[in-house]
């Protein structure tokens, strides 16, 4: 019986090792099938990929619109350019946020969360004032804040590049220190007042008196 | 060499034509005739084989190393074949009232084992491979095929007496 159950094992083992020598060539064409199935799943992701691709694109797109939307507002939010009528009513909280006051007597007043500069136009030559001004393209209504004191009013919003107004004023400040006892004026041309500006679909000024 | 078909095997995971088709030359005899001994024809048996590799090369990320890859193909392999027979074939299975070990001696003969599963019934070709090839138990056996413990171990007996019978015919 012991003799039998050997000699089985031994045919099964047989066959076992037989079994895990087995390789049958395949067909010459079986690589190719693979291949070309292969390819079309490739073909089938590609344009998958685009689809995803151009999602993702407008999901950027529409993030940035938004982001730059809400900069602005944000902008907008913190920095206010008031009317020399507005200034007296700026209460304590005010001061320590971001504030440009802009005065009909041409006094400036740049208060931000630090620190608070005022630049009285009888220190600085009023044309110098002007002229840096009117490098900002927004605050360019400041020319007609003397003649037309509710067009000023009016200017609610300001954009980022007014912050760079503050920078300027303390640069002219600066320059202003250092050369106390030189006296200049420089006329800039008169620069044509823009009807409308509007930035990323913001009317930010508009001419009403047209 | 292991070190070759180590790096073959990185760069087919990065889907690299040449490297897929190196794999496939060196494993398709084998796997074509695993898969042969189930199906016992040359042209399904093929059938299997490409979609096995196409399986493999589209989820090798799945397969942790080449060391692996061989009996994860074989796996696969295997699966597919059943899948394919219970799609394409009715398998009876005939249950032995006596479902005791079949220990009766097997003539030690020099066997072709491809034509044996030419001829070897699919229901006891099923067991006897997951058996005695794939080592498997009865109570695996039984949950792959979907069948009771008591029919594997029957198939697996039946499929023993079969074998014995078809040596003893090939010996005469």
């Amino acid at each position: 019986m012991a003799e039998r159950i050997h000699k089985t094992k031994t045919t099964m083992k047989k066959l076992k090792d037989q079994y895990e020598k087995i390789s049958i060539k395949p067909n010459e064409k079986t690589w190719e099938k693979i291949e070309s199935k292969l390819d079309k799943k490739l073909s089938k992701i590609i344009p998958l990929f685009w689809k995803y691709a151009a999602a993702v694109l407008v999901v950027i797109s529409l993030s940035v619109l938004w982001l730059n939307d809400d900069k602005a507002d944000s902008i907008a939010e913190h920095w206010v350019i008031k009317s020399e009528s507005e200034v007296g009513k700026i209460s304590p909280k005010e001061m320590n946020s971001n504030v440009v006051k802009i005065e009909q007597k041409e006094k400036i007043i740049v208060s931000t969360k630090h620190k608070e500069m005022s630049i009285e136009q009888k220190e600085l030559p009023p044309a110098v004032l002007k002229g840096e001004t009117l490098i900002n393209p927004v605050p360019e209504p400041i020319g007609k804040i003397k003649d037309s004191p509710k067009i000023a009013k009016k200017v609610e919003y300001t954009t980022a590049e007014d912050l760079l107004f503050g920078v300027e004023a303390q640069r002219i400040q600066t320059e202003q220190e250092k050369s106390k006892n030189r006296v200049g004026k420089i006329d800039f041309p008169k620069i044509v007042e823009p009807q409308r500006i509007e930035i990323l679909g913001i009317k930010v000024y508009e001419n009403s008196e047209e | 060499m292991k070190h070759e078909l180590a790096h073959i095997f990185t760069e087919a995971k990065r889907q690299d034509r040449k490297s897929q088709k190196y794999l496939y030359e060196y494993f398709s005899g084998k796997m074509l005739g695993i898969a042969y001994s189930y199906v016992g024809n040359q042209s399904d048996a093929e059938d299997i084989v490409i979609n096995a590799f196409y399986k493999a090369f589209v989820k090798i990320e799945d397969c942790q190393s080449v060391e692996h890859f061989q009996f994860w193909l074989r796996k696969i392999v295997i699966n597919d074949a059943i899948s394919f027979i219970r799609r394409k074939k009715n398998i009876v299975y005939m249950e032995l009232e006596d479902a005791e070990n079949y220990e009766e001696e097997l003539e030690e003969v020099e066997i072709d084992i491809e034509k044996i599963f030419e001829a070897m019934p699919l229901g006891y070709k099923l067991v006897f491979n997951l058996a005695i090839f794939e080592n498997k138990k009865h109570s695996e056996i039984a949950e792959i095929l979907n069948i009771t413990e008591g029919t594997s171990k029957s198939q697996l007996n039946k499929a023993k007496k079969w074998l014995k019978e078809y040596i003893r015919q090939k010996q005469q």
